[in-house]
């Protein structure tokens, strides 16, 4: 192991410190007392999670970004795996061609996104709520699923698949008996990396989401009415929900021996 | 159908891929019983043959029959052949057993008679104590005979296989080699087998078919072939040999500063003679005699590997067996007199 110099070393720490307070400040903030969210923390409690549990919107908020976070996870599933079983069947200069389309909306900035489908939906009269966000995001939760099946078909063993064949089997039967089962550990870690990002997006939810909330615009919502430590609560609860998302994601995806 | 149709019959297989030509049109037929190696170098078209045989690939013109059927157009899941790869293409999330169930479970067999026929291939390969692990629990040696296994209990009309000892270690695949020779016979079947190794060709195999650059260039038993080669490249492919430029005058040919009869036209020729038809001595009546000097001598174990240098500037590889007891290296650089049988040395025709 190479040793660290002082330098490098403390500047790594304060690195460190500057990213992470925000967070830990949160997450303090809502357990204390004061109910301004500032210092100091006063006594523990869970009052601010109370308060929140009996908020209706709450509530609403949660189910809606239940139902979009799953539904995203399921379809990106779906046709992410589609999408990059059909560019590993193409040759790599085309593939790579169609990944960088497929995988553009990742980089493009989320406003610019946002506008576009929200401009879309209204041109074609859409109306807008869970159902107009949910595609919104699997235009970039996909991608993701897309670029690890890619990869993870690259140095997949075709000789399985050719053997399943001259076995008789069908090519659903292959899929289900043989491909899935292999790429199963992948397909879960994209599928909840994939929720990861869908679960905390605001911007894209925000313009496409009409009348409705999810846990994301909620905290937005109530920013703008008051300060108390219950946006921290619920700041405390996403966070929670992504990172052990992204956790299993990363789980799930390392490669197993 | 009558037993005078060959079970696999080929007819004109052409393979081009762009402006290369991987496979010229090609005929070949392979008898009930028959075992088949195709030999060749990397890149001759032997595989390019095997894949279209099993239907992974479509041939651009030509024909492949089974048992007197037309099966070009239908992919491997159609046909009644079976392929074990170099890879072994096994389930590795399936254990044993259920690798070598599956061809069973998708063609909706019965349970009882699915469990039946597996149980009997398992016991039949060794592998009944592994029946439940999965394949990366099993050496190479074992995941071979479990790919053949998988393979086998289809009981396809022709067994295929791709180089499918060429992942396993010297000792291994020697015994592999025994093994699949057991197996041939005891179950008898139609296989196909695919290598570049022409000692594990000359091993298994009743009939053998060279390749190179695409087409099949000899296609007889081990032993025609290795007495008989038709082309230099085959004389070269199969066992070491020694190739002499001579030529035919009268019905004497002269080769290296030596002559000695040989009926046949008259022109330029090839001659071969194999190392170990080649003595060294005084030589003997009727033998074609050749001065040389020995330029290298290294011992084999069973036999001394000795270089000549003939008159002629030419080399000539011979391989002397040390009769028992005796153990005298053979001097560098002495003189002595190379000889043959006329019987053993064979012309090649000059393409």
């Amino acid at each position: 192991m190479r040793r660290w110099s002082a330098g490098s070393l403390s500047f790594a720490l304060f690195s460190l410190v500057f990213l992470l307070t925000p967070l830990v400040l949160v997450v303090l903030f809502s357990f204390g007392e004061n109910p301004h969210a500032t210092l100091p923390f006063g006594h523990p409690t869970l009052h601010w999670y109370e308060e929140l549990f009996a908020n209706s919107n709450f509530w609403a908020a949660l189910k809606n970004s239940a139902i979009i976070t799953l539904s995203v996870g399921v379809l990106s599933a779906i046709t992410g795996t589609a999408a990059a079983f059909g560019f590993s069947n193409m040759r790599e200069g085309p593939a790579q061609i169609g990944l960088q389309f497929i995988t553009a909306p990742v980089m493009l900035p989320p406003l610019f996104l946002a506008l576009a489908l929200a401009t879309a939906y209204a041109a074609i009269d859409a109306p807008q709520g869970v159902l107009t966000v949910i595609p919104s995001h699997l235009v970039f939760t996909q991608p993701f699923v897309v670029l690890v099946i890619y990869s993870r078909m690259a140095t997949f063993d075709y000789a399985l698949i050719e053997s399943a064949r001259d076995l008789g089997a069908s090519p659903l039967s292959i899929f289900l008996n043989v491909t899935l089962p292999i790429i199963a550990p992948n397909l879960i870690g994209a599928s909840f990396l994939a929720m990861a990002v869908s679960l905390d997006d605001f911007v894209i939810t925000f313009f496409t989401i009409g009348g409705g909330m999810t846990l994301p615009t909620l905290i937005w919502g109530m920013l703008r009415t008051s300060l108390d430590p219950s946006i921290n609560a619920l700041g405390t609860l996403v966070l929670v929900m992504t990172v052990g998302s992204s956790i299993i994601a990363f789980k799930t995806t390392r490669y197993r021996g | 159908m009558t037993d005078a149709t060959p079970l696999l019959r080929l007819r004109g297989l052409t393979k081009s891929y762009d402006a290369h030509v991987a496979l010229h049109p090609t005929d070949l037929e392979v008898e009930r019983g028959d075992f088949l190696a195709l030999l060749g170098p990397s890149g001759c078209g032997k595989t390019t043959l095997l894949r279209m045989i099993g239907g992974f690939l479509s041939p651009d013109r030509g024909r492949v029959e089974i048992d007197g059927q037309d099966v070009t157009a239908l992919g491997p899941e159609q046909r009644n052949t079976n392929i074990v790869f170099q890879s072994y293409g096994l389930f590795p999330h399936m254990t044993v057993r259920q690798n070598v169930g599956f061809g069973l479970r998708v063609a909706k067999r019965g349970r009882a008679e699915r469990d039946r026929d597996t149980a009997e291939i398992l016991e039949l390969m060794h592998l009944a104590p592994f029946a439940d692990r999965l394949p990366a629990a099993l050496s190479g040696g074992q995941q071979q005979r479990v790919a053949l296994a998988r393979a086998l209990v289809m009981k396809p009309s022709v067994l295929l296989l791709d180089e499918p000892l060429a992942a396993l270690d010297l000792q291994l695949r020697k015994a592999m080699q025994e093994e699949l020779r057991n197996l041939h016979h005891e179950i008898g079947g139609t296989f196909v087998y695919v290598t570049h190794d022409q000692s594990e060709a000359m091993a298994l195999a009743n009939r053998v078919a060279v390749m190179d650059q695409g087409r099949i260039v000899q296609e007889q038993s081990p032993e025609a072939i290795y007495r008989h080669p038709r082309t230099r490249f085959v004389a070269n492919f199969i066992g070491e040999s020694n190739l002499l430029a001579a030529e035919r005058k009268g019905d004497t040919c002269h080769v290296a500063g030596t002559s000695f009869p040989l009926q046949g036209p008259d022109g330029k020729l090839t001659l071969m003679v194999r190392p170990s038809n080649i003595r060294l001595g005084r030589g003997k009546a009727g033998c074609p005699k050749l001065p040389a000097t020995i330029a290298e001598a290294v011992f084999m174990g069973d036999y001394w590997h000795i270089r000549l240098k003939l008159q002629s500037g030419e080399d000539l590889i011979v391989h002397q067996q040390q009769p028992s007891g005796q153990s005298k290296a053979p001097q560098t650089g002495g003189s002595t007199t190379a000889f043959w049988e006329p019987a053993d040395c064979h012309v090649i025709d000059e393409t």
